[in-house]
């Protein structure tokens, strides 16, 4: 006996096919009528399956339930299909995934219905209504439906000057898909993703990455910053040299060779696991670098500490100083006597980055902000500045070395609840100047959130020392005294450098 | 250019529930172009209360009350004649789905495995099924097969699915 496929009132099939073994008690009578029901009434809501459905669910708790997955399953078909159709390959090519049904540009004034209408039958995208609402189209109007096609794992946020390698990559504009497979290769520019874990990627050329999977990238060029949450946490760079294993954080990795590999680790924790311990014989543990420590790996597992690390070779993920290319900066290097002892802890230089709530160190949240609501002093801002390590700066003996490329004034920022050391006292002038601290996330602070301008939240205060720097030279600086009465509120001075209008010119 | 940070985030975070918002309205209306109207009218919804959200909280759990309060709101203007699920019915979905769409992504994960285990054939079956809401009548009529064929076909496929599912799903809660 057949079924009528015509889908007419009342009655069920009463074949009874067991084919499969299944998990649920339910028949697959029951799956199969439920299957004829909904189908019915989504080609048709004035269908009569339509109401015969509704009985159906509210006397059968269980049929809710079927229902509910049959509708996550229909749904997630649809969105599947959509990507199948559309440009006719299977969503793990590498075409561009760029187009939508429907490629007329939305312009703001249009209301809902006429977009609608103007793309009907095909998926709006969820940025079509948020183009209203920021009064005007961002992009010259090409949309996907996000999160909804298989394989697509992670959208292009933004992309800076990128030039891409050869011609049989499509050009990505910012909103196109990428999905799981995809590679992707550029000679220069900047490039940031979005994952749809969350993970926030930013990558600077000349780079040669694949997507492989929503936690797993692989690179054998470029510079990368990944800033993870909770639900990226495991995200994995590979590189020729190491893998590098995020445990919800902000990290960097630079690729210099085929033998090495440059991590750094801005925010939280990574594991580093250099390729040629990946074989069982010679398994280790993987290397843990926390907050504020800076290595390169080599493919045998050698690692050393670098320990000065200019913003520009990491890419900085969006909000952060530094971002792009570095331009000249006062400072040449900076080192410490620190490296026989084993730390792993960098200077973070930061060209030109010196202003209202940038970050004063490496291994801790805390920013910089003007003590008051007039702000820092004018004169800092726009500076070259140094970020050192909180962790440290009791150490005895600690000399740290900043060479400097050209004449210029050069700060320190010292804490007011520490005695003045002499190195300070004899060759800075106190210029009477304050500068507050902001405290962020730490191991003393915990998850303290810092504050956004001058005057909020501020919770140390440094004085503004100044000497003035003639010309090219070295300058060795020392470290603090441990005070005797106070348990908290110690922190590393911050250095910034300033030039000389005359010399600006020259810069 | 265009986005703020803050901006950004708060677009990665719809584009995130996108998904789950999409299924979960699907249940309540179960009809595409009123879903996909109501799913489009929670997305502006979002954005106009973007200042109310909190970052870190549960984004998701906010969202999914809008696109409800949405739901609400598109059943009134329809009138009760029109409307086939009583209020009850859509209470029970509502809480229904919710509770389910912590798996989802389980599930979404399970099916697209199961798709792959699928013939090409079979999948392109699915997909001129699903891809635009056309009448299977229709499709049937263009790619000439029967009408009954195409139904049964398709029947056969989604009891395949289901029941893979439920073992992939099974097995990694073993």
């Amino acid at each position: 006996m057949s079924e009528t496929p015509e889908f007419n009132t009342g009655g069920h099939s009463d074949r009874q096919e067991i084919s499969t073994p299944r998990l649920h008690a339910a028949s697959d009578g029951g799956f199969e009528d439920l299957h004829r029901l909904i189908t019915a009434t989504l080609e048709d809501p004035n269908a009569a399956e339509h109401s015969e459905l509704a009985k159906r669910l509210a006397a059968d708790r269980r049929a809710q339930d079927l229902y509910v997955e049959y509708i996550q399953d229909t749904s997630a078909l649809r969105a599947h299909a959509l990507c199948e159709i559309d440009d006719g390959t299977p969503p793990t090519s590498t075409s561009s995934r760029g187009l939508a049904h429907g490629t007329e540009s939305l312009t703001p004034g249009m209301s809902l219905g006429a977009r609608m209408a103007r793309q009907a039958g095909s998926r709006l995208a969820i940025a079509a209504g948020l183009l209203l609402m920021i009064g005007g189209a961002l992009f010259s109007g090409q949309w996907l439906p996000f999160g909804a096609a298989a394989g697509d794992i992670a959208t292009i946020v933004r992309v800076t000057d990128v030039a891409w390698r050869g011609d049989e990559q499509p050009e990505m504009r910012p909103l196109s898909r990428i999905s799981s497979g995809q590679s992707l290769e550029f000679e220069s520019g900047q490039l940031e993703i979005v994952f749809d874990t969350g993970v926030e990627l930013l990558v600077t050329g000349p780079a040669a990455m694949s997507i492989n999977s929503p936690l797993r990238v692989s690179a054998s060029r470029g510079a990368y910053t990944a800033r993870v949450g909770e639900r990226g946490k495991g995200f994995t760079i590979d590189t020729p040299a190491t893998s590098v294993t995020d445990l919800g954080t902000e990290f960097g990795v630079s690729i210099q060779s085929d033998q090495k590999t440059g991590v750094v680790v801005f925010d939280g924790a990574v594991d580093v696991t250099p390729t040629e311990q990946i074989d069982e014989r010679n398994r280790q543990s993987p290397i843990r670098l926390t907050q504020g420590e800076a290595v390169a790996v080599s493919r045998g597992g050698d690692t050393h500490r670098i320990v000065a690390m200019y913003a520009g070779e990491y890419p900085t993920v969006a909000g952060r100083p530094g971002a792009g290319a570095t331009p000249e900066c006062l400072f040449e290097d900076v080192t410490d006597n620190l490296t026989s002892s084993g730390s792993k802890k960098f200077y973070r230089v930061v060209p030109r980055g010196f202003g209202e709530d940038t970050r004063a160190f490496v291994d801790r949240g805390h920013e910089w902000n003007g003590v008051d609501r007039s702000g820092m002093p004018e004169f800092l801002i726009g500076g070259d500045y140094v970020m050192p390590f909180n962790d440290n700066k009791f150490l005895d003996g600690l000399e740290v070395t900043f060479q400097l490329r050209s004449a210029c004034d050069l700060y320190v920022l010292f804490d007011k609840n520490m005695a003045i050391p002499e190195w300070l006292q004899e060759r800075f002038d106190d210029t009477g100047y304050s500068v507050g601290l902001d405290h962020g996330r730490g191991p003393f602070t915990g998850k303290a959130v810092t504050q956004l301008g001058p005057g909020q939240g501020i919770n140390d205060e440094f004085s503004v020392w100044k000497r003035h720097v003639d010309g090219a030279c070295e300058i060795v600086l020392g470290g603090a005294e441990m005070p005797t009465d106070k348990q908290l509120g110690w922190n590393m001075y911050g250095v910034v450098a300033v030039a000389h209008p005359k010399s600006e010119a020259a810069r | 250019m265009g986005l703020d940070d803050n901006q950004r985030e708060f677009v990665r975070l719809i584009a995130a529930t996108e998904r789950r918002l999409s299924a979960y309205i699907l249940t309540m209306v179960p009809n595409y172009n009123d879903a996909d109207e109501i799913l489009q009218e929670t997305h502006v919804r979002l954005w106009e209360e973007r200042d109310r959200y909190e970052h870190g909280t549960d984004f998701a759990a906010w969202a999914t009350r809008v696109a409800y309060y949405q739901v609400l709101t598109w059943r009134k203007k329809r009138g009760r004649q029109r409307l086939v699920y009583s209020d009850e019915l859509v209470r029970d979905l509502s809480s229904r789905a919710e509770a389910s769409n912590k798996q989802l992504g389980d599930r979404h994960e399970a099916l697209l495995l199961c798709l792959s285990e699928l013939s090409d054939r079979s999948r392109q079956v699915l997909a001129s099924v699903y891809a635009d809401g056309k009448r299977i009548k229709d499709i049937a009529a263009s790619s000439g097969r029967t009408a009954e064929s195409l139904y049964k076909l398709v029947q056969r496929l989604r009891v395949t699915l289901k029941n893979c599912v439920e073992q992939r799903l099974g097995e990694a809660r073993a």
